[in-house]
């Protein structure tokens, strides 16, 4: 009987302590964890006007001819974002048989954003090279629009929507 | 007289036994117990994905764009040294950026960290000085961002592993 006892205490202390060693194991585990993230940048291509409509008025002949002087303005900016290759930055009238000559170029470009084209002559509504070699950048330029008028032509207006578009080369 | 010295005999004996039964009423046991460090952290699950699609033209950062739709849950019995750090499994390319944002009630948040190049061996802190205790459903803010100049990234998976360590 006393044997028994003494039997079964010891047993019960080993179990005890078993119970103990197992419970400190199984808590020293799970000290990091993970994310797994997906990330993704789309192609992206933004253009941006500052300056509004405009309107030029030739009233005014050259200091030694009796020519109308043409008219510059200087006063809008064109803005560009693109993260994308090898685009290009166009230019068109709606104008597609203007009485009088508009034409525009850049001016003051971003270095690294692009490479200005040749001065463009509104005569149709087609998209002309404004603004080449757009790579990955961000940047921005002077609209410079000359209007000039032939004294045969007489007086009256010509009303143009202009529309630059970004798109690829 | 030999039936006395006999009796008497087993009688010395009986009492011999019956003292060393009484001798017997109790027994000791040592019993150690130990709590040894325990660190636990889980998180909810994984964010939702992060794409940048809109910027602002003349502008070479594009729009950022956050998650916050994740938690995280820690249990510590150590001390107020304990910190949880995060990394990268690998660097993120020039030009696109990953910040990492820890809430947290049980200690001092770092605030709105860039975790864009913190590998395994360059983890940066994210909560400091925690103390013991738990700490659950405490929110996760990534924003990621780009520049227009590093281009386009294809769909990209990332690992954030969070380490409890003090």
């Amino acid at each position: 009987m006393k044997t028994q006892i003494l039997y079964i205490a010891k047993k019960t202390a080993k179990t005890l302590v078993a119970v103990l060693a197992m419970a400190s194991g199984l808590y020293a585990q799970g000290s990091s964890t993970q994310q797994s993230l997906i990330l993704r940048v789309m192609e992206l291509n933004k253009l941006g006007l500052i300056g509004g409509s405009l309107k030029l008025t030739i009233d005014k002949l050259y200091a030694d001819q009796f020519a109308p002087a043409p008219v510059v303005n200087a006063n809008t900016t064109l803005l560009w974002t693109s993260n994308g290759e090898n685009k290009k930055i166009t230019v068109a009238s709606n104008n597609n048989n203007p009485r009088y000559a508009l034409r525009v170029a850049p001016q003051e470009m971003s270095p690294g954003a692009g490479v200005a084209a040749p001065e463009v002559s509104f005569s149709d509504n087609k998209n002309h090279d404004f603004i080449v070699g757009v790579n990955r950048s961000a940047g921005k330029c002077v609209i410079q629009f000359t209007a000039a008028a032939d004294v045969a032509k007489g007086i009256g207006s010509d009303t143009h929507v202009i529309t630059f578009t970004i798109t690829s080369s | 007289m030999k039936k006395s010295l006999v009796t008497l005999t087993l009688a010395g004996l009986s009492i011999l036994i019956v003292e060393s039964a009484s001798a017997q009423t109790s027994a000791t046991q040592n019993v150690t117990l130990t709590v040894n460090t325990v660190y636990k952290i889980s998180t909810s699950g994984n964010p939702s994905s992060m794409i940048v699609t809109t910027g602002t033209a003349g502008t070479d950062a594009l729009s950022s764009v956050s998650d916050n739709s994740t938690t995280y849950s820690i249990t510590q019995n150590y001390g107020n040294t304990v910190k949880l750090t995060a990394n990268l499994d690998a660097a993120l390319s020039a030009g696109y950026a990953l910040q990492l944002n820890m809430a947290s009630s049980k200690g001092t948040s770092a605030g709105t960290v860039d975790i864009s190049n913190a590998t395994s061996g360059s983890a940066v802190n994210v909560v400091t000085a925690v103390n013991r205790g738990a700490d659950a459903g405490q929110m996760i803010t990534y924003t990621f961002s780009a520049l227009a100049s590093a281009g386009m990234l294809s769909s990209t998976n990332k690992t954030v592993t969070f380490t409890l360590t003090n």
